[in-house]
């Protein structure tokens, strides 16, 4: 929309404008450099079309001064500083709302955040717990493994071996082997 | 105006009331309109105060003070063509509808020894300045009432020296036509 206003200004300008006429006034606006300024005097001392068209170029300038130039009405100036104050204590009021209402915002993040920090340390303690329980079993574990390894030989060398359930059981066995005191005197 | 960027509210209030007359006159030769012409300064006042915080002294304050009104005049032509309205400022397009300054021309040459009194040419003049385009007209309401030189107004309008002689030269040539049988 505002290029569109601005080739419509542009094609305004762009059109014929005699350039003698635009210099001529430019001078009568006092707007042409000293030396150009100069020669459009040399011209209108010479040229009697050009004198008589500067006048009336003139002349229908002064025209302008017949029309009325309103000044602002009694009540102006307290009407528009009314106006500007309503609005400074509109934009107050809605500076004091925008920072209420971002209190208002920040609460409920702020009980999140926590509530997520309580959850991620719940989280972590909880893995830390389970990471140290599988590392407690896992060194049991290899200690019973290293216990069979080392009797591995023993165990290749009698499968039977792997029958016997653990060593309290073959205590027990080696116990009731042995012959009571009263039992030996007896014979 | 660095006072009232500053807060100062008493320096905003004599800066409105250093340039209300000037803004109104400026909306009332381009719009003839008494009440609009106050509410459209108003406004004006209305966004130097909102952007006053924005406002750096690289250019004359009235050169500032004036883009503000333009752009503001301008937005309300296009929003009013928008609407469908009768353009502010410009005569109803009704075929039937003459010129007050060709219906006077013809009333005079009736009577060639009528002098035209202030009044009519007052109306006769304010017909001529309406028929201008928009850009014409605030090119020559900026260099006749504002005394503006041709700079300031490419400021104001956004257009460059060369741009501004053509219109004011456009804009003179018109008047010419116009009013050359009233003098």
């Amino acid at each position: 929309m505002a290029d569109q206003h601005k080739n419509s200004e542009a094609n305004e300008i762009e059109g014929t404008a005699d350039p003698q006429t635009t210099e001529l006034i430019a001078y009568l606006d006092g707007e042409l450099p000293e030396q150009d300024a100069e020669r459009v005097e040399q011209l209108l001392l010479t040229n009697s079309l050009l004198r008589r068209n500067a006048e009336s170029f003139d002349r229908t300038w002064q025209l302008l001064n017949s029309l009325e130039e309103p000044r602002a009405s009694g009540q102006f100036t307290q009407k528009t500083l009314a106006s500007i104050s309503a609005v400074a204590a509109e934009s107050d009021a809605d500076r004091a709302r925008d920072q209420r209402w971002s209190v208002k915002r920040h609460l409920p993040w702020s009980l999140i955040a926590r509530g997520l920090i309580w959850c991620l340390a719940g989280f972590f303690a909880c893995a830390a717990g389970l990471l140290l329980s599988r590392m407690a079993r896992s060194e049991r574990t290899a200690l019973t493994d290293a216990q069979i390894l080392k009797d591995l030989d023993l165990y290749l060398q009698y499968p039977k071996l792997w029958r016997i359930p653990d060593v309290e059981f073959l205590k027990e066995v080696s116990d009731n082997a042995k012959p009571s005191p009263g039992a030996q005197e007896t014979r | 105006m660095l006072k009232v960027s500053a807060g100062d509210s008493v320096a905003f209030e004599q800066l409105v009331m250093r340039y209300q007359d000037r803004l109104v006159g400026f909306f009332f030769h381009l719009v003839q309109d008494r009440s609009a012409c106050e509410d459209l300064a108003q406004e004006t006042f209305l966004r130097v105060y909102k952007s006053r915080e924005r406002y750096e002294p690289t250019a004359r304050f009235s050169t500032w003070l004036f883009r503000i009104a333009h752009n503001l005049a301008s937005n309300q032509k296009r929003g009013a063509s928008r609407r469908r309205e009768i353009p502010l400022g410009s005569p109803a397009g009704d075929d039937d509808f003459r010129p007050q300054h060709q219906f006077l021309a013809d009333k005079s040459a009736l009577m060639p020894t009528r002098q035209l009194d202030s009044r009519e040419i007052r109306d006769v003049v304010r017909n001529a300045v309406e028929e201008l385009t928009e850009g014409q007209r605030t090119a020559v309401i900026l260099h006749k009432f504002e005394e503006m030189s041709y700079e300031e107004i490419g400021e104001i309008m956004g257009l460059g020296i060369v741009a501004v002689k053509s219109l004011l030269s456009r804009a003179r040539g018109k008047l010419k036509e116009s009013l050359e049988k009233f003098l």
